[in-house]
C-alpha cells in the first residue's frame, strides 16, 4: 500500500502541486532578468499558479495526514503495534496508514523535483543571484532527482527509514528540498530573532546536531511561555524553551507545574532526539505535514488521537522513545536503542537528607542547614550519555516543592549529588529530588522528604516603662501542621534578663511582663514542638525600659 | 575549557652500550588551561618519588621534564609510575604506569614502531602528535582549497585541493604506521576537520552563490553526521568546532 499511496501522491502532486509550481516559477524567472521589479512583484505577490499549488499541497497533505492519524491505533505509551516486515498479513488499519504515508512521500518527492526552478525563483528579487543559480539548473536537477529518490526509498524498503545513514542523507538534503522551505525559512527567522536576544543578555545556546543536519537554539524569547516548557521544530531548525535545563530536570512551581508544582524530566539535550525526528518528518513529508501535526497536537490535546498521540508526534518520538509516550516505529535513534526497545527511565540510588531516607520524619529548628545527598543511574545510558559521550548519564536536581510563604529557602549545589539546604523559617517544607536521563523522570516521579521546622517568633513593644506591664507575644511561633492540617502543639518557655522583671506565666504563648528597673530587657522564648523529637528554637526581643 | 592532563610517556635517551638509558624524558599532554605542570616519577605507585620537576607546556600543550639516571638502572621497557599535577593556572591531575620507550633517531637504518630504531628526528611522544596535526591540517587545507575551487569554478584550485587531500592521506599512512592512534582521536580529528570545512563551505556558498559548493557543503555535513554517530557508538568525546588544533587530542 505504500507504493500505491506513493504513486497516487506523485500523480496528484504532478498535476496539482509541482506542475503548477514549476509553470508559475518559470514565468516569474523569465520575467525577472528583464524586468527585475516586476519579477520581484510577481514572486512576492504570489502568482495564481503558486497559490493554487500551495493550497493543493496543503489540502492533499491534510487529507493524507487525517487518514493516517485516524487510522493508527496509538497506545497510551510504547510502540504502535505494526506488523513487522515479513511478519504476515498487515492489519486493516495499516493499509490506510501505509497508503497515506506513501501518498505523503510520493507527493513530497515530486515537489522536490521543482528544485532547479525553486532555488532561482526564491532569489528572483535578486536577478544576479537568480541568474547565477539558474545557470546551475542542470546540477540542481541532478540533485533534485537524487533527493527525490532518497525520499521514496522507504516506500519500497520501509526498514531503511530506521537506518541512521539514510536519516543523515534525508536530514541534510532537506536544506535544499523545496517542500521543507515553508518550515525551514520560518525556522531561520525564529532562529535569528532568538539569537538577537542574546545580544541583550538573554541566555541562548546554539547546538548543531550533525546527524540530521538540524540546528538547536536553546533560549531566546519565542517560546510558549504560558504553558509547561517544551520544544518545537521548524524544518531543520528546532527551538527549546529557555526554562528547560540543558542536562538537568527543572522544577516548575504552581500554577505552571500544576497545583503542587512538577518536575520536567525532558532536557534540551534529550529533546534533541525528539526534534530531529521532526526534522526527518519535514524532510520526508514536507513542511505542511509538520504544521498540520502541530495543529493536531495542540488543538486536539485529548481527542482525535491528538496531543502526544498526534501522528506527527508519534513519528518524531521514535527517536527519543520516552517510556511514557507512544511512538511509531518508522524512524530510529542512531545509537543506544535497537529494535523496538523503548528508553529505560533512570532510577534512584541512595537518596538521603541528613542521612535519613525518604519517608523519615525530619524535624529542624529554623535556620538549620540540611545535607542533601542523592544519586541516580540510567541502565541504558540513553539518551543523554549516548548523545554526548562522556557526559553524565543522568542529571539531578533538588528543589523545595513546598515551603512556608515567606521562607525563600535556598539550596546550594541543587544540581549536584551533594547539596546543602537552609530552612530559614518555621513551617512545613517538602524537599524533592528528581533525576532525568534527558528524556524522563524515574518511574514514580521524584522522591520527597517532608520536614517540619519549628521557629520561635517573639513580638515585643518598642519601648516600655518601669513598673508598667507590657506584652510579649509568641503566638506567631510555628512548627507546621499535622496530617489534619491543624497547627502542631507547641510548648513555650519564656525568660527575661534582667531576672528582676516579673512574668505572669512563662508557659503561655503570650505573656505579660512587668519590669522593675530601667534599662534594656531581653525577652527570650524557647519553643518546643510536641511530637517533633523535642526540636526547639529560641528567639528573643529587646525592650528598652525607661 | 577545563584542564585535563594525560601522561604521554617516558622516552629513554643516551642509551648505554648495555641498552640502559642514562636520561629519561617524561611527556605530559595538557588540554585546557594549565600554565605549569608538576611531574613526579616513582618506581611504583606507592613508592618514594625518584624525580620531581616543574614543566611549562609548549604551544602544542606538551610539557616535558628530563631526568638523568646515573648510574643507569632502568632497562628500556621497564615500567615506571608517573604523576602529573597542574601546579598553576588550573586544577587537574593524571597518573599512570608507563613503560620506558627507547626510540631514538636511528643512523638511517630501517626502523619500526615497536623497536629501538626510530627514523624520525623526534621521539614518538613529540612526533606522533606532530604528524597527527600535520594530517589534520593538511586534510582541512585540502578540503577548503577544493571547496574554494568549486565555488570559484577554478579547476587548478580543485586539483590542488584533491592533491592536498591525497597528500594528507599520505601523512595519515605515516601516522598510522609509526604511531598507535587511538580510535577516538583519529575520528575526532576527522570530525573536527569536517565541522570546520562545513563552516567554510557555508561561507563560500553564500559569498560566491555557488550551488555546487552548496551541494559539497551538504555532503560534508552528512559526512560529519556519520562520523559523529561513529564516535557516539564508540563512546568517544565529540570535538567542538571551536577547539584549537593545538588542543585536539592527536597523540
Amino acid at each position: 500500500m505504500l507504493i500505491v499511496g506513493a504513486v497516487f501522491g506523485a500523480v496528484l502532486s504532478f498535476f496539482f502541486v509541482a506542475g503548477p509550481l514549476v509553470v508559475a516559477m518559470a514565468v516569474a524567472l523569465a520575467v525577472s532578468p528583464v524586468l527585475p521589479i516586476i519579477g520581484a512583484l510577481t514572486q512576492w505577490q504570489f502568482p495564481v499558479g503558486t497559490i493554487g499549488a500551495t493550497i493543493s499541497h496543503i489540502l492533499f497533505s491534510l487529507i493524507a495526514y487525517v487518514i493516517a492519524a485516524l487510522a493508527t491505533p496509538v497506545p497510551a505509551s510504547g510502540a504502535v503495534a505494526v506488523t513487522p516486515a515479513g511478519g504476515g498479513f498487515p492489519m486493516l488499519w495499516e493499509f490506510f496508514e501505509r497508503f497515506a504515508r506513501g501518498w505523503l512521500m510520493g507527493m513530497n518527492a515530486v515537489v522536490v523535483l521543482t528544485l532547479p526552478f525553486a532555488l532561482p525563483w526564491i532569489f528572483s528579487g535578486l536577478p544576479a543571484v537568480s541568474l547565477l543559480l539558474l545557470a546551475t539548473s542542470p546540477l540542481l536537477a541532478i540533485a533534485a532527482i537524487f533527493i527525490a529518490v532518497v525520499n521514496v526509498i522507504p516506500v519500497f524498503a520501509p526498514g531503511v527509514a530506521g537506518n541512521n545513514i539514510y536519516a543523515g542523507i534525508l536530514g541534510w538534503t532537506a536544506w535544499i528540498s523545496p517542500p521543507t522551505w515553508p518550515a525551514t525559512m520560518l525556522g531561520l527567522v525564529v532562529c535569528i530573532v532568538n539569537s538577537i536576544t542574546a545580544l541583550f543578555g538573554a541566555p541562548v545556546r546554539w547546538v548543531p546536531e550533525f546527524w540530521t543536519g538540524s540546528f538547536m537554539t536553546h533560549g531566546g524569547i519565542l517560546y510558549p511561555f504560558w504553558r509547561v516548557p517544551a520544544g518545537y521544530s521548524l524544518g531543520n531548525f528546532y527551538f527549546l524553551d529557555p526554562r528547560i535545563g540543558a542536562t538537568t530536570p527543572e522544577f516548575f512551581p504552581p500554577p505552571l507545574g500544576g497545583p503542587t508544582g512538577a518536575f520536567i524530566g525532558l532536557t534540551a539535550d534529550g529533546a534533541t532526539l525528539h526534534e530531529t525526528g521532526h526534522t526527518l518528518n519535514v524532510a520526508a513529508f514536507g513542511a505542511w505535514f509538520t504544521y498540520i501535526g502541530w495543529v493536531h497536537q495542540n488543538f486536539f490535546p485529548t481527542g482525535l488521537n491528538g496531543g502526544p498521540r498526534a501522528y506527527a508526534e508519534v513519528l518524531a518520538e521514535a527517536h527519543l522513545r520516552d517510556s511514557t509516550i507512544p511512538w511509531f516505529p518508522f524512524w530510529a535513534p542512531p545509537v543506544g536503542l535497537a529494535g523496538l526497545t523503548p528508553n529505560a527511565p533512570p532510577t534512584f540510588d541512595t537518596v538521603t537528607v541528613d542521612g535519613l531516607p525518604p519517608g523519615a520524619f525530619l524535624n529542624y529548628s529554623a535556620g538549620a542547614s540540611l545535607t542533601l545527598s542523592g544519586a541516580s543511574a540510567d541502565a541504558d545510558g540513553y539518551p543523554a550519555a549516548a548523545l554526548i559521550p562522556g557526559s553524565p548519564a543522568t542529571g539531578v536536581r533538588w528543589a523545595f516543592s513546598t515551603q512556608p510563604a515567606a521562607a525563600a529557602a535556598a539550596i546550594t549545589g541543587a544540581t549536584t549529588g551533594t547539596a546543602t539546604a537552609v530552612v530559614p523559617r518555621g513551617g512545613d517544607y517538602t524537599l524533592a529530588f528528581a533525576s532525568t536521563d534527558g528524556a524522563e523522570l524515574p518511574v514514580g516521579g521524584p522522591l520527597s522528604f517532608t520536614a517540619k521546622v519549628v521557629e520561635a517568633v517573639v513580638s515585643v513593644p518598642i519601648v516600655a516603662s518601669v513598673n508598667q506591664s507590657f506584652t510579649a507575644d509568641g503566638s506567631m511561633s510555628t512548627a507546621g501542621v499535622d496530617f489534619a492540617g491543624a497547627p502542631l502543639p507547641l510548648t513555650f518557655a519564656w525568660s527575661i534578663t534582667p531576672p528582676s522583671a516579673v512574668i505572669a506565666d512563662a508557659t503561655l504563648p503570650t505573656i505579660s511582663v512587668t519590669p522593675t528597673e530601667t534599662g534594656p530587657h531581653v525577652v527570650t522564648l524557647q519553643v518546643t514542638a510536641a511530637g517533633a523529637a523535642g526540636t526547639s528554637h529560641t528567639a528573643s526581643g529587646t525592650v528598652p525600659v525607661s | 575549557m577545563p584542564c585535563t592532563l594525560q601522561i604521554g610517556g617516558i622516552n629513554g635517551e643516551a642509551v648505554t652500550g648495555g641498552g640502559l638509558p642514562t636520561q629519561l624524558r617524561v611527556y605530559v599532554r595538557r588540554q585546557g588551561k594549565c600554565d605549569q605542570v608538576e611531574i613526579t616519577v616513582r618506581v611504583t605507585q606507592n613508592g618514594p618519588a625518584m624525580f620531581t620537576a616543574m614543566a611549562t607546556p609548549d604551544n602544542n600543550g606538551t610539557a616535558t621534564a628530563g631526568f638523568i639516571v646515573e648510574p643507569p638502572i632502568f632497562a628500556c621497557g621497564s615500567p615506571l609510575w608517573v604523576e602529573a599535577r597542574c601546579a598553576a593556572g588550573g586544577e587537574c591531575s593524571a597518573s599512570a604506569q608507563v613503560s620506558i620507550d627507547c626510540k631514538v633517531p636511528s643512523d638511517g637504518g630501517s626502523g619500526g614502531p615497536n623497536n629501538g630504531n626510530w627514523p624520525w628526528p623526534f621521539p614518538p611522544q613529540l612526533f606522533c602528535p606532530l604528524i597527527g596535526r600535520g594530517f589534520t591540517l593538511a586534510l582541512f587545507t585540502g578540503i577548503v582549497t577544493f571547496l574554494t575551487g568549486v565555488a570559484m569554478a577554478l579547476p587548478p584550485a580543485i586539483g590542488a585541493g584533491v592533491a592536498i587531500v591525497v597528500a594528507a592521506f599520505g601523512i595519515l599512512a605515516v601516522w598510522r604506521h609509526w604511531c598507535a592512534i587511538p580510535y577516538c582521536y583519529f575520528w575526532g580529528a576527522i570530525l573536527w576537520v569536517l565541522k570546520r570545512c562545513l563552516l567554510a563551505g557555508a561561507i563560500l556558498t553564500l559569498f560566491f552563490v555557488s550551488a555546487a559548493t552548496l551541494l559539497c557543503t551538504l555532503a560534508i555535513g552528512f559526512a560529519a553526521g556519520v562520523v559523529t554517530n561513529r564516535l557516539r557508538k564508540a563512546h568517544c568525546g565529540l570535538p567542538r568546532m571551536i577547539t584549537p588544533l593545538t588542543q585536539l587530542p592527536l597523540w
